[in-house]
């Protein structure tokens, strides 16, 4: 019966958020954990294992269109990688209390984030520090760009591997604001480059979970196997719906799984 | 210092001569981009004396052959290689889901109730040789970890490949890292 309640999850979370491109990490946290009743290191294991697997489905696609940037990837993952690291020892060594309580601030922190958007105006500009280009998808217009404040960038993405690892979420959240406002990288690029970061950022906590007995297979593997349908689904809905609307409704389900998570934080 | 070359290639480009072959130093270091008359947009990227793809791939191999015969060799060998990456990925993934759904069918099929735990790798082969569906299920959660982690290590061979050593650096540190969270994570 959990089988099918936690496939059932992953379809609904994975749905939105292929659709607003955000992992579905934030959503299913609360609702495997808050909602199901399952203790929240069993819920961040299904949660990294998901993210994983709309990382590498999503990272393929990115990678034939050639819209991340891969070099600067691999010089930010050094950064995300390490920040997974120690975030991963911490989640092992804390009390699922606190864990709860970090992650309903966390959950506040994104419902701001996703305020009517301050992003994607930046002019992409050659600055001779890791220069490349692409196409973009809608006006088939070749751009060309290079990236400023490498080391805001470094800082961002220790913080988002950092959190991702903690929390067992993706950490796009933290980083696209930063590549794309900060960095000065086109929006596109910024969510394609961040997003194949997320999958060895992942990898670099999932080996800690895994070992840890925090991996559920009855968990894990339903709602991974559901996440990765939901994509599927989200991706072809995605044109359909208006998004902003989407997105109101989301930042409000954040507040209420926020305020849950704090509830969760002081009881038991 | 790119830019007036790159309008120059362009123009190249355009009247339909071929781009020259990079000879001394400071061309090797020019950024140039390659483009066709057809379909005007950069196709491929020379940069440090590499070429860089950066469009979409099956167009690739069509317009690439636009370009010298060196300069062709170099870029498909990097197609090949970001191609490897591609099907490394889309390989890892379905791999991983069809072992899921292999443990989860053997599971439905014997009527026993899905594992909440998963046994350490050993034990996980060792699971899967008789057929255990607990074998299955922890081994297609261990293909997906490691997913992302050979495409890492793919990436390494990649770069020692194009000779850029300090992408090799940058990436085996990453590799790096992982491992120590293996190890860090077992104690």
């Amino acid at each position: 019966m959990t089988i099918l309640w936690t496939f059932i999850i992953g379809l609904l979370v994975g749905a939105p958020g292929s659709m607003l491109g955000i992992g579905g990490g934030v959503l299913l946290i609360p609702l495997l954990s808050g909602v199901m009743g399952l203790p929240i290191k069993t819920a961040i294991g299904a949660s990294i294992i998901s993210v994983i697997a709309t990382s590498t489905a999503a990272g393929a696609v990115y990678v034939g269109r050639g819209l991340s940037h891969s070099r600067l990837a691999m010089v930010l993952e050094v950064a995300t990688t390490l920040g997974a690291m120690t975030g991963g020892i911490t989640a092992v060594l804390i009390s699922p209390q606190a864990l709860s309580g970090i992650f309903a601030l966390v959950l506040l922190y994104v419902a701001i984030a996703m305020r009517p958007i301050p992003l994607g105006k930046v002019e992409a500009t050659p600055t001779k520090l890791l220069e490349t280009s692409y196409v973009d998808p809608l006006s088939g217009q070749p751009v060309r760009y290079g990236v400023r404040n490498l080391p805001s960038g470094l800082g961002a993405s220790f913080l988002a591997g950092n959190i991702s690892g903690l929390l067992g979420i993706g950490g796009g959240v933290v980083k696209v604001p930063v590549m794309n406002l900060i960095m000065g990288m086109p929006l596109r690029a910024a969510i394609a480059t961040s997003n194949f970061m997320i999958g060895i950022t992942a990898a670099t906590s999932a080996v800690i979970y895994y070992q840890h007995g925090y991996i559920d297979p009855s968990v894990a593997i339903p709602t991974a196997l559901g996440v990765l349908a939901g994509a599927q689904a989200g991706s072809r809905l995605g044109g359909r719906l208006r998004s902003n609307s989407l997105k109101q409704i989301f930042r409000g389900l954040l507040v209420v799984f926020a305020i849950l998570m704090l509830y969760k934080a002081v009881t038991r | 210092m790119s830019k007036g070359m790159d309008s120059k290639l362009a123009d190249e480009a355009k009247s339909g001569e071929e781009p020259e072959v990079l000879e001394n130093q400071e061309e090797a270091e020019a950024i140039k981009n390659i483009e066709t008359e057809e379909r005007p947009g950069i196709v491929a990227q020379i940069s440090h004396g590499r070429v860089h793809v950066v469009r979409d791939l099956n167009d690739l191999v069509t317009k690439i052959f636009t370009a010298p015969v060196e300069l062709q060799e170099q870029a498909l060998r990097q197609r090949a290689l970001e191609h490897v990456v591609h099907r490394l990925l889309m390989v890892g993934l379905v791999t991983s889901a069809a072992l899921m759904l292999t443990g989860l069918g053997l599971d439905l099929f014997l009527h026993r109730d899905v594992p909440t735990a998963v046994p350490d790798v050993r034990e996980v082969f060792r699971r899967v040789a008789v057929l255990r569906p607990s074998g299955f299920l922890a081994l297609g959660l261990l293909a997906l970890i490691a997913t992302p982690i050979l495409r890492v290590a793919t990436s390494v061979v990649i770069f020692i490949f194009e000779r850029d050593w300090r992408y090799t650096f940058i990436t085996f540190l990453v590799l790096m890292i992982v491992v120590t969270s293996v190890i860090l994570g077992s104690g």
